[in-house]
């Protein structure tokens, strides 16, 4: 389950940092290379992001496996349980 | 023969100014674009008086949309002015690969300080995060060469660039190079200028201290009017005021332009580049001396022969005390008669970019037949050249110079000539 106000805040910041026209929808099933247009460096920026706005630890190794929006959703919110447990 | 090196197409973006003829109106009404700013605050700046490029900042409507990725404002700065002078030299309206060859178009663009503010910003996240990482724009946004490579990018400009980083000189040595790519046969257009926004506490309190900046203290007649903090040549001078922006000059070979029936706006008839090797920071008179005798001579022009002098006149007492000493000795008897101003008193010190917006402002002279004025002058009895004091003048302008000197001891002069007019 994608949890709905962290989808909508994460979509708002893939937005901004990628520069995403508004007319490109932004969802869970957004692919973020082939969709959205995002490239790896793209990807670094919004994971730093939400390390800095979520205040939780990212491994960078763990960025290549990000696919879609919903990836990216899961993880974050995975590791803020797992920074709040 | 040599080739002739032509002007044909400026543009800038300053405190003054979001493009060149906002800025030149208020050159030559003698208006500053300097004033106390509120983000300038001083819990984190020794100083509260700059010359900013205001509502213009990445992350603003008015960024360039091409670079937004890239928070380093020199180079949205550098973009916009290159995009006005790209458009006023008339190439934006030609087919590229047609009209010209973009592979035979340089760039190059100077900046003492790049991404500075940049860096700044990224320490304060990472500090945030708690974190080692920084942003993966951090590099590509720092790198003083990333005004070329953008300009490079969005104009499709394929030929040799270069980003010169030559302290307060580096937008003159970029004009140079520029020159001396189409002087050697490598390149039919360039272009080239300075592009400058170092407003970070480690640059402008370092400068600060040093006793480089204008100090508005109590008494100081830049007290209650910080407009007054830059005053080049004036006998209660007390440093400069820095500044940001930038400002392109599109060169042509005169062969190009002909071809291509580009208006030649002025010529670059000289320029000069050399090293005091004397002081990581003063300037040596007896060098720039040399240098402004060497592209006078280079260029086949008689001190004389020189109508107006756009002085790097700084508003340090240092600067303008040996500035003063080089013209008179560089032009003799005719120093008397020559007029002799520096627009940094309404625009600040702009450090990489300041050159580069006084040779726009050069061809802007020749063009419109109107030399800029010294703002917030007094007279100093030692310095005793006409400084064109307050009020704009015009003049016929067949020959003007402008020099530029930075730290490390390097300096440059640039000559231009009046171009096509009736």
């Amino acid at each position: 389950m994608i949890n709905p106000i962290l989808q909508s805040e994460l979509a708002d910041s893939v937005r901004a940092i990628a520069r995403i026209p508004s007319n490109v929808p932004v969802t869970a099933e957004s692919r973020l290379v082939e969709d959205l247009g995002i490239d790896s460096l793209d990807l670094v920026s919004i994971v730093l992001t939400a390390q800095e706005t979520y205040g939780v630890a990212i491994d960078e190794d763990d960025v290549a496996e990000l696919r879609t929006m919903a990836d990216l959703v899961v993880y974050v919110d995975r590791r803020r349980n797992a920074a709040a447990a | 023969m040599l080739e002739r090196v032509v002007v044909i197409g400026h543009g800038a973006v300053t405190c003054l100014g979001r493009d060149m003829d906002a800025t030149w109106s208020g050159l030559l009404a003698g208006r500053s674009g300097l004033k106390r700013h509120d983000s300038l605050d001083l819990d984190r700046f020794l100083r509260d008086v700059g010359g900013m490029v205001e509502g213009f900042n990445p992350g603003t409507p008015d960024e360039e949309a091409s670079v937004s990725k890239l928070e380093a404002k020199s180079i949205h700065l550098a973009m916009a002015a290159a995009r006005m002078a790209w458009a006023d030299s008339g190439l934006d309206a030609l087919e590229s690969g047609v009209a010209y060859d973009p592979h035979r178009v340089a760039v190059s663009i100077g900046s003492a300080f790049g991404g500075q503010d940049l860096l700044e910003l990224e320490i304060g996240r990472a500090a945030r995060r708690k974190s080692l990482a920084y942003g993966p724009y951090l590099v590509p946004g720092l790198i003083i060469n990333q005004s070329s490579g953008q300009v490079s990018q969005g104009l499709g400009l394929f030929g040799p660039s270069v980003s010169p980083a030559n302290a307060c000189a580096a937008g003159g040595h970029a004009i140079a190079m520029g020159a001396m790519f189409l002087r050697s046969g490598e390149a039919d257009f360039a272009v080239c200028g300075g592009a400058e926004s170092a407003f970070t506490p480690p640059i402008m309190n370092g400068f600060a201290t040093m006793k480089a900046l204008a100090h508005r203290r109590l008494g100081d007649r830049s007290h209650e009017d910080a407009s007054l903090a830059s005053r080049p040549f004036s006998v209660d001078r007390g440093g400069f005021v820095m500044s940001e922006g930038a400002a392109i000059l599109v060169l042509a070979t005169e062969t190009a332009a002909r071809r291509l029936g580009l208006p030649v706006q002025a010529e670059l008839i000289g320029w000069g580049m050399n090293s005091d090797g004397h002081h990581m920071t003063s300037p040596n008179r007896d060098r720039i001396v040399h240098l402004l005798r060497r592209t006078l001579a280079t260029a086949g022009v008689r001190p004389d022969q020189v109508d107006y002098y756009n002085a790097h006149g700084t508003s340090t007492v240092v600067n303008d005390k040996v500035e003063t000493e080089v013209v008179k000795e560089v032009f003799g008897d005719h120093a008397r008669r020559m007029p002799v101003s520096s627009i940094k008193g309404a625009v600040g010190h702009a450090l990489g970019a300041a050159s580069a917006i006084e040779a726009a402002a050069c061809v802007r002279s020749l063009l419109d037949q109107v030399m800029p004025p010294t703002i917030n002058y007094l007279p100093d009895p030692t310095l005793d050249l006409d400084f064109i004091p307050n009020h704009a003048r015009p003049a016929p302008l067949e020959v003007v110079m402008s020099a530029s000197f930075g730290f490390g001891g390097t300096n440059n002069a640039l000559l231009f000539k009046r171009g096509d007019h009736d």
